[in-house]
């Protein structure tokens, strides 16, 4: 396997890095801009995910060497990335229901009245 | 390390190369799931924070941005270092190793500013739910660039006494992938902490 090691020697990447680090800047500019324009909240997020995960994308693939290496190591960082973005979407319920509270539904609110003094209730059961 | 350990299977050079680069990469995805934690705890907690739009209004975006331009450079750098050791160049590989480090402690630096002013100004991680996930968020970070500082510290020793050869670069090499971990990490949390509201958009 010492052609791989050589391989690397033969191939000067530094004009790639200087390059992907343009790229990198202009992706911050760019983030930074997207923030200061109004397009609804949805939309700002999204664009800034966007940019951001180009961004990493750009770091992973050429200064992490991703695009050299065993496909195993990309499998690796690929799943948490997965995961991390799974995890975000579980949120988006949590994020859309901000600001309502469930207790304060009257209904609900004479529940927990109820736990205490006990008088009859016909809709919520053995529900808790 | 004669031809009797060579002899023995995955004791070559390229087998213990690929290890330490999948123990690495174990080691970076295990981060990215601690990260991702205390992501979605500041998801959460954004919007359980009435005064989050205020708060965030609150955080330095400007010096953020210069702490990003910092860290995207110091990748950069860190980058040229692991070619320059490749390419067997010592000399190179030190000067971009201390690049590095210089460009860490600053980001540090600004780091301090920022968490000092905010302090001193009665916006601690107690002030707000938002402020405790910043604080959270930032300080984790800043720790996981210290960690790298002293691994950056680490490897500039061994460069000056010439450990590192054509041959054997893979310490350099897996703390330039820590490094470029610890850069996309900072991605992804400048716009997510300093952009939600920086000052024109009121959500």
């Amino acid at each position: 396997m010492s052609d791989h090691a050589e391989a690397h020697a033969h191939h000067d990447h530094r004009k790639l890095y200087f390059a992907v680090f343009g790229a990198l800047m202009l992706g911050t500019i760019l983030t930074v801009g997207a923030a200061f324009v109004d397009m609804g909240r949805t939309v700002n997020i999204v664009v800034a995910l966007i940019i951001a995960c180009v961004k990493v994308s750009l770091v992973g693939y050429i200064f992490m060497h991703l695009n050299q290496e065993h496909r195993v190591f990309y499998l690796i960082a690929l799943l948490p990335f997965t995961l991390f973005f799974v995890m975000v979407m579980l949120l988006i319920p949590d994020v859309t229901t901000a600001g309502t509270n469930p207790l304060d539904d009257p209904k609900d609110t004479k529940q927990y009245i109820k736990y205490k003094h006990e008088t009859p209730h016909a809709d919520h059961g053995p529900a808790h | 390390m004669g031809h009797g350990a060579e002899a023995v299977a995955g004791f070559d050079v390229a087998s213990r190369h690929h290890r330490a680069k999948f123990g690495m990469w174990l080691f970076l995805a295990s981060e990215i799931m601690f990260f991702t934690g205390f992501i979605g705890a500041f998801i959460a907690l954004y919007n359980a924070t009435p005064t989050a739009a205020q708060d965030a209004q609150n955080l330095s975006w400007k010096l953020a941005l210069v702490n990003t331009v910092v860290l995207i450079t110091s990748s950069l750098t860190m980058a040229l270092a692991v070619a320059a050791s490749k390419r067997g160049h010592n000399g190179q590989l030190q000067l971009f190793l201390i690049l590095t480090f210089l460009l860490a402690c600053t980001f540090m630096v600004i780091k301090m500013i920022e968490y000092k002013t905010k302090i001193s100004h009665g916006m601690g991680p107690s002030a707000s739910p938002f402020f405790s996930a910043y604080f959270l968020l930032t300080g984790f970070h800043g720790l996981h660039v210290l960690g790298g500082m002293v691994a950056i510290w680490h490897l500039l020793a061994y460069a000056f006494a010439g450990t590192y050869t054509k041959e054997y670069n893979i310490p350099i090499e897996i703390t330039g992938l820590y490094w470029h971990f610890v850069d996309i990490v900072w991605i992804f949390l400048f716009p997510m902490l300093y952009l939600l509201s920086p000052g024109r958009i009121h959500w």
